[in-house]
């Protein structure tokens, strides 16, 4: 009885290790969207399916394709400890913002051979944003941006109207960025309470607040987040003061952003209260966030865009700092250091590149060929703005910890702002804490 | 203490064990979990409808089965013959075993990566067997340490009586042994399944193939980059934690029984 | 026992004992031995070994002093509030009631659902403002504007009740089945006596059950002070490194930085405190005799 057990057991075993073997021959995609976890996802994933079927058409003999699924905030570290232990992926979704990691681990194969084959043409229609700039590290290409997300400024041009403001000419500096705040924070309905805010900002304990706040108010007075040179933190400069006493002067002396902008979700402060209409500006405006507004009917045509696009109620400027630059990343496609098969793997990536794959990637933000942007579609004032946008963008600074230096100054900054605590003396307390921390001997 | 405080002691108890549940519940059953009041006026069924109408759901809740199953395949019989030869024999085996308090000490977080490319070498990474295996790995002290305990307290004189029969060690455990072993059995096997159909680490550690996620990992996979969905987060961790609250409800008194070392007879 | 010849009675023990035994070793120690050696060797590509650096560096930092210190406050806080609950639990559920199979049942539930789903549920109760951690923690503190999950302490606080609403039903169990050893000619005795419930708990159960006790409360240390899974989702390391316990500060390092030798000094640091506890629990409750 005992032997017909054991060598039951042992068959399966068997079985299932040969169910694996079989498996091993497939090209391996990992990617981050979970298909249960809601609409966003599922048409994502619906996508990648298309593209793992174009590709399995082209290529029949390839052996097909095997999707693995990696949480969006852990795949860039999934693929370093994967490489680490040996453990290999042909196709990895990768973040921009990972790039100096993965360079220094060395866990992306250099694409150079594979693009250096590209036509200069192709070549000049992609090299245009910063995420490609992102994605070579030290003259290695680690990845190549499937798409663009940038961020400005949005506001209700019906409510510029009625405070005398002109929809066609938005603010076009910092002074008269607050200057229009001021006059559109009303109260409304006369109970003393405001109950329309001028100028949306985040503030919270995320790092949202960093990326699409803090970071291009450092760039307009002139300082950087962080010196890779020394690798050391460097936002507590005259120029970090500068930008954190503007957001801290904006709730407490011009009063034209509200105190609850502080906590709770970027969500929270800015898409949800500019929908409902308690924002007239919202700086940090997504593209990712263009669909609701489409569905509103504030925008008709725009998303998904169509030659008649139109802004009905609602108008876009370029963030107006003067490098006019906001955070913009996007997501990559690279192939996996211990890839046994980097050619069909680039051969995928060939696949998702195709413009009108592309074209309909949903998570792609707006587009990064500058090809799709001559379209037709494109050549409306609203998607005019975006691309001066996106080719202003910049990406966060090149540094392994950067999840830690995005908390640490988002620490800072509650404390300035919710402790009104001396910014100069308190940014310098969190800058020294932080190189303290990763300070090289 | 007096008979008449003890129902609403219990009451209260069974309440605050309850409670955080209910709201998990609550909040998969509202349509706009984060705004409204406490008790939300409109029910929906529309998170469940998203999640129970894809095929991903099942396969998903296959897995976790399997692995869940698959382990208790695993610890029940090793624990059993283990606990058994610790309980009945004085040998090697005595001096190792308090060592087995010490396992669950041993971080787990620190040795996945090595794990991991250990199973890869042996050409097991990302598979459901490298989840059985580990995941049993990891309850089996507790449980050889429970099987032993139980052992203790099941009266020798049953298999002196089949060793005077002239029965063979083994057959002496299978026929004997085992019965008499059963509640021990069966609280490992709630212990095990529940255990594994809950862990989420070695499955975030182990697997990346789409078809061989499991439920717990599903469930993370809920909070956004940029918007989490709480209603649907929520319609898929009660979907997760019926089955193991429903076996342990079942099997409850053998597991007690098992817990206490008695026999339910 | 048995007739055998000495020689031959290792082998059956053996044989028994051996699956078991070879499942820990390939499946823990293997992987273990390099694991923790990691934390001996300095980090990046080009490390040396051994060298003690992780260990200088991280004694050293503030912060990992801080995560030490939270792991300290966590187990303590945990423990220390789960153990009376749990007396009081077992007590109930060892006496002879009809219709207590059920409470019984619903008592050990919050063991029996996953970690992760817990995690997310306690996040949801004291994330939005009206649900009911936020709203009695505003009250108890008379903060009217609290956030409970941007406050170092409150979000703690609730990192605490989540593990410790965990960890009772296990407490729980281990104590019932501690009590339920008691003969019940001891509380008899001591009843005819004249002592007092209060009286008769601390002469008879507390003492007979110390040994249950402590491989409860051992338990509940281990999981406790390896937990990364629960504290992660429920808080991510909460405001700004406020709930970072070394287990997070361990799932952070190897996970999310990349940082594997440092990951495994922090790992041995958890060992090591374990090790403590166990050493400490043991100990003290290894008397067990009790005077009648």
């Amino acid at each position: 009885m005992l032997k017909r057990r054991l060598i039951a057991v042992a068959t399966l075993c068997i079985l299932l290790l040969g169910v694996e073997g079989c498996g091993r021959k497939k090209l391996r995609v990992a990617h981050i969207y979970q298909p249960l976890a809601g609409p966003a996802h599922k048409l994502n994933f619906r996508w990648l399916n298309e593209i793992i079927r174009q590709f399995e058409k082209a290529h029949p003999r390839l052996g097909g394709v095997q999707m693995e699924q990696i949480p969006w905030d852990k795949i860039d570290a999934k693929s370093i400890s994967d490489y680490r232990a040996g453990v290999r992926h042909d196709v990895i979704m990768t973040s921009p913002q990972f790039m100096p990691q993965h360079w220094e681990v060395g866990d992306l194969l250099d694409l150079t051979p594979y693009v250096s084959r590209w036509s200069s043409q192709r070549l000049d229609d992609i090299s245009w944003s910063a995420s490609w700039r992102k994605c070579e590290q030290e003259g290695v290409r680690l990845g190549i941006p499937t798409g663009v997300h940038t961020r400005l400024v949005i506001f209700r041009r019906d409510m510029f109207g009625q405070v005398g403001l002109d929809p066609e000419n938005p603010p076009a500096n910092l002074d008269e960025l607050v200057e229009a705040a001021r006059k559109l924070t009303r109260d409304t309905d006369g109970d003393g309470k405001t109950d329309v805010w001028g100028l949306g900002l985040y503030m919270g304990p995320l790092r949202a607040t960093i990326e699409l706040y803090f970071a291009p108010l450092l760039w307009h007075f002139g300082g950087e987040l962080y010196d890779r040179k020394t690798e050391r933190a460097v936002f507590a400069s005259e120029a970090g003061v500068k930008a954190a006493r503007f957001l801290d002067d904006c709730i407490h002396k011009y009063k034209i952003t509200p105190p609850w902008a502080c906590s709770g979700t970027y969500d929270d402060a800015i898409q949800q209260p500019f929908l409902e209409g308690r924002l007239a500006m919202a700086w940090g405006w997504g593209n990712y966030w263009n669909k609701l507004l489409e569905e509103k009917g504030w925008i008709k045509g725009l998303v998904p865009p169509t030659p008649d696009g139109r802004e009905i109620k609602v108008g876009v400027f370029v963030t107006p700092t003067k490098p006019r630059a906001q955070f913009t990343n996007s997501w990559a496609i690279s192939i996996h250091k211990l890839s046994k098969r980097p050619r069909d793997a680039f051969s995928f990536i060939e696949t998702t590149l195709k413009p009108e794959n592309l074209e309909v990637y949903p998570d792609a933000g707006v587009p990064v060929l500058k090809s799709i942007w001559a379209k037709k579609e494109y050549q409306n004032h609203w998607y005019r703005v975006w691309r001066q946008a996106a080719e202003a963008g910049r990406p966060m600074p090149s540094t392994s910890h950067y999840y830690d230096l995005a908390d640490t100054v988002a620490s800072a900054l509650q404390e300035v702002i919710l402790k009104t605590a001396d910014p100069a003396a308190t940014l310098k307390r969190y800058q020294d804490e932080f190189n303290d921390r990763y300070a090289r001997p | 203490m007096k008979r008449g405080v003890h129902l609403p002691l219990v009451v209260l108890f069974c309440g605050f064990a309850v409670l955080p549940i209910l709201w998990g519940i609550r909040t998969s059953l509202s349509p706009d979990p984060g705004a409204g009041s406490l008790i939300p006026w409109r029910l929906t069924l529309e998170h469940y409808r998203k999640i129970l109408s894809q095929g991903f759901f099942y396969q998903y809740a296959l897995n976790s089965a399997i692995v869940s199953i698959g382990s208790l395949a695993v610890v029940a019989p090793l624990s059993l013959a283990a606990g058994y030869s610790l309980a009945r024999f004085r040998f090697w085996g005595n001096r190792v075993a308090p060592l087995l308090l010490a396992f669950p000490l041993l971080p787990a977080i620190t040795f996945l990566v090595p794990l991991a490319r250990y199973l890869n070498v042996i050409g097991l990474y990302d598979s459901l067997p490298a989840l059985i295996l580990s995941n049993s790995a990891f309850c089996a002290p507790f449980c050889v340490w429970m099987m032993r305990n139980f052992v203790h307290t099941v009266p020798v004189s049953l298999e002196e009586a089949g060793l005077l029969d002239g029965c063979s060690r083994f057959s002496l455990l299978w026929r004997i042994v085992l019965p008499s072993a059963l509640p021990g059995l069966m609280a490992v096997a709630v212990f095990v399944f529940v255990q594994v159909w809950n862990n989420f680490i070695f499955a975030y550690a182990l697997t990346t193939n789409q078809s061989l996620q499991v439920l717990p990992k599903a469930v993370v996979g809920f909070i956004g980059s940029w918007r989490t969905d709480w209603g649907g987060l929520m319609a898929m961790g009660v979907l997760t934690l019926l089955p193991p609250v429903i076996v342990f409800q079942f099997l409850q008194k053998w597991f007690v029984a098992g817990m206490y070392g008695l026999s339910t007879k | 026992m048995t007739d055998m010849p000495a020689r031959r009675s290792q082998i059956v023990p053996t044989l028994l004992f051996l699956p078991a035994f070879l499942l820990l070793i390939f499946f823990w120690c293997v992987p273990l031995v390099p694991g923790l050696a990691l934390a001996l060797r300095s980090p990046g590509a080009k490390g040396v070994w051994p060298s003690l650096i992780n260990y200088s560096r991280l004694l050293g930092e503030q912060t990992f002093r801080h995560n030490l210190l939270l792991s300290l406050v966590y187990v303590v806080g945990v423990v220390g509030a789960a153990t009376p609950v749990a007396y009081a639990a077992s007590l109930l559920m060892t006496r002879n009631m009809r219709g207590l199979r059920w409470s019984r049942g619903l008592l050990l539930i919050p063991w029996a659902v996953p970690a992760v789903v817990s995690s997310l549920i306690f996040r949801n109760l004291a994330g939005p403002e009206m649900a009911p951690l936020t709203q009695l923690y505003r009250l108890i503190s008379g903060q009217p504007n609290l956030l409970p999950l941007q406050d170092s302490f409150w979000a703690m606080t609730t990192v605490i009740v989540h593990s410790f609403w965990r960890s009772v039903p296990v407490m729980t169990l281990f104590l019932a089945a501690g009590i339920a050893t008691i003969p019940t000619e001891f509380h008899e005795a001591a009843q005819t006596d004249g002592a007092t419930s209060l009286q008769r708990f601390w002469h008879i159960t507390f003492p007979l059950t110390r040994m249950h006790l402590a491989v409860g409360m051992l338990l509940i240390t281990a999981f406790t002070l390896q937990d990364a899974e629960t504290v992660y989702a429920l808080t991510g390391g909460g405001p700004h490194h406020g709930t970072e316990v070394a287990a997070v500060r361990l799932f952070k390092e190897a996970f999310d930085y990349g940082q594997f030798a440092t990951a495994a000094a922090i790992g041995s640091f958890l060992l090591a405190g374990g090790l403590c506890f166990m050493l400490l629990y043991l100990g003290s409750f290894r008397r067990t005799e009790v005077t009648l």
